[in-house]
């Protein structure tokens, strides 16, 4: 079953949704936020938008942010249990830049 | 196959439940006349779309008397029918002989709710093809068939949807499409359409590796991601030492070997040169 962040009942009657499902686009980690269409994906390690490009906060409701920010952590412990071979505490992974000349992060 | 983008005629009965979707693009037929009339001033690709077994039979009544009329008008048209309550079975050859594309012709296609079809279907603003709006599964060939609110099809082996972490397990005898196509659910598993678009659909993959930032679209970064995709570690490629793909990954080595590149692909399952496109 999808990890369902619980919004309050006029939110989820408007439309909006924040899940992290059980097949998703690996890496980065994220969560993600449906307002009817459209879809925002944000990054469970800087909380950056992946999707869309461009995406900002403001475009979400406060209130659902809000909640996002308050369960942050239940969020990240929601995607490490549903891919644990990708756990968003794995910031040497975050960046292949990483200069470590030749650490097998994944052992 | 020819898609069909854009131009759509809602044969049902209740104008008023599409009042607010009905444009230049998007037309609404309630008679066998209205249906004929339609088509024969619309030019070809338009997407049929109906919703009761009646509205199928109609259409067929209404174009087969436009034929006898139009004997130089070539058929099938490059057309499609979008089935939402799949037609009688004994008029489903019928339809495929007037219709290039049916969509829907099996009762075992569950579709997305009307109402958030309708949103998809008819909204211009959004690409169609993003969204899935129809899903059928087949145990005997362990196949999902999806449909695409572009009318392509897509199918997908069972086997792409592997138990989640905390042990949720794909149900494909309950399949649904929810999210406004954004989610097709199996059971209690789900699973986003962006994942599937972006593991089948090379040309979806370019549109995503366009968007993203110029950091992030260098061949490393995109190994880096195909590699965590297919949940490998760097360790887990026989040939190569772990030290090579982190190297690769970090963009030290500018043009990997070819016989490099070849191993790192075979273990990914992707031929060499689509390895940059993830």
């Amino acid at each position: 079953m999808p990890f369902q962040l619980e919004l309050p009942k006029r939110l989820r009657a408007r439309g909006w949704k924040v899940k992290i499902r059980e097949k998703e686009r690996l890496e980065p980690p994220h969560v993600t936020i449906i307002f009817g269409k459209k879809e925002w994906r944000v990054g469970l390690r800087d909380k950056s938008f992946l999707e869309p490009p461009g995406g900002r906060w403001a475009d979400i409701d406060d209130e659902v942010r809000e909640l996002i920010e308050k369960s942050w952590k239940a969020l990240q412990n929601a995607w490490d249990e549903k891919y644990p071979s990708n756990p968003t505490s794995s910031r040497e992974e975050d960046n292949p830049k990483d200069n470590q000349e030749d650490s097998d992060e994944d052992s | 196959m020819k898609t069909v983008e854009g131009r759509y005629v809602i044969l049902d009965s209740n104008r008023n439940r599409f009042k607010r979707f009905l444009s230049n693009t998007v037309r609404f037929c309630k008679t066998q006349a209205e249906i004929g009339k339609v088509y024969e001033e619309e030019p070809v690709d338009l997407t049929w779309i109906t919703y009761t077994q009646k509205f199928a039979d109609e259409l067929v009544k209404a174009v087969t008397s436009r034929r006898r009329t139009q004997v130089r008008r070539a058929f099938p048209r490059h057309e499609c029918v979008l089935t939402v309550a799949s037609p009688r079975p004994e008029s489903v050859p019928t339809l495929h002989g007037l219709f290039s594309h049916i969509v829907g012709d099996n009762p075992g296609y569950r579709w997305l709710p009307k109402d958030e079809l309708s949103e998809v279907l008819f909204d211009p603003s959004i690409n169609r093809s993003d969204f899935i709006i129809a899903a059928a599964s087949d145990p005997i060939t362990r196949t999902l068939s999806l449909v695409r609110g572009n009318c392509q099809p897509l199918v997908v082996p069972f086997s792409f949807f592997e138990p989640s972490g905390d042990g949720t397990k794909p149900d494909f005898s309950n399949v649904r499409v929810t999210d406004f196509g954004r989610t097709v659910a199996l059971g209690d598993y789900e699973s986003s359409t962006d994942t599937i678009l972006y593991e089948t659909d090379r040309e979806y993959r370019e549109r995503t590796l366009f968007q993203r930032k110029e950091s992030e679209r260098t061949f490393g970064a995109s190994l880096f991601r195909l590699r965590k995709q297919r949940k490998l570690k760097r360790s887990d490629f026989p040939t190569l030492a772990s030290k090579t793909i982190a190297r690769i990954e970090r963009n030290e080595i500018e043009r990997p070997h070819c016989a490099t590149l070849r191993a790192i692909a075979k273990r990914l399952g992707v031929p060499p040169e689509d390895i940059g496109e993830y």
